[in-house]
């Protein structure tokens, strides 16, 4: 059986595709070391970052080895941004409103408890993977 | 959108991975195509039109998804 070479695009896509599968890979394992630090997982967590960012910045690079890689991006990058903005806009608004409506029948007065800051990064790479994921499995449109 | 880049590329006995050649796009974009899960865009659709030697509208059929 004969092969034919791959082309220097199709070696990109496949970066970019191999890429995609690592950082997914290390996102899962880096939040699993955040929720379970005392765990193996939690020991090499700085691995996992450095390998979540490495992944990633190959992805960046060979975004648009292809017109079709250049769409999934697309589609997780636009729904990691809406996903990202509505969580650090409305997550707070949410919790103030409720707090306010608590504190209005109680008489206890309730600070913020739910640290948008700390898990916007997580909720933003887990939409991106997510839509990342959808587009390859139902289409880009 | 429905297409006939399938039975086209068949027709003709090429792979997939041929047809990647030919368009200068990569073998996961043709399978992503035939199987309505990409949208070519306006070049690719030309260059596909003018590989097939055939009008893009008796490719792709926008009217039925």
């Amino acid at each position: 059986m004969s092969s034919t070479p791959l082309s220097q695009r199709e070696r990109r896509v496949r970066r970019h595709n191999i890429a995609s599968l690592l950082a997914f890979l290390a996102y899962l394992a880096f939040i699993a070391a955040k929720y379970f630090p005392a765990s193996f997982l939690g020991d090499i967590s700085p691995l996992l970052a450095l390998a979540l960012l490495a992944t990633i910045i190959v992805m960046f690079r060979t975004r648009n080895a292809d017109e079709y890689t250049a769409a999934l991006w697309r589609v997780g990058t636009s729904i990691a941004f809406v996903i990202t903005v509505v969580f650090l806009l409305m997550v707070p608004f949410a919790e103030g409103f409720v707090d306010g409506f608590m504190e209005a029948h109680t008489g206890e007065a309730r600070g913020q408890d739910l640290p948008t800051s700390t898990h916007a990064l997580p909720i933003t790479l887990g939409s991106f993977f997510l839509a990342n994921a959808w587009a390859r499995l139902r289409g880009t449109m | 959108m429905k297409n006939r880049l399938r039975v086209l590329r068949a027709e003709r006995e090429w792979s997939q991975a041929e047809l990647a050649v030919q368009l200068d796009v990569s073998r996961q974009a043709v399978n992503a195509i035939e199987t309505g899960k990409h949208d070519p865009s306006l070049p690719l659709a030309f260059r596909i039109a003018r590989l097939f030697d055939m009008p893009i509208e008796d490719i792709f059929d926008d009217e039925h998804d």
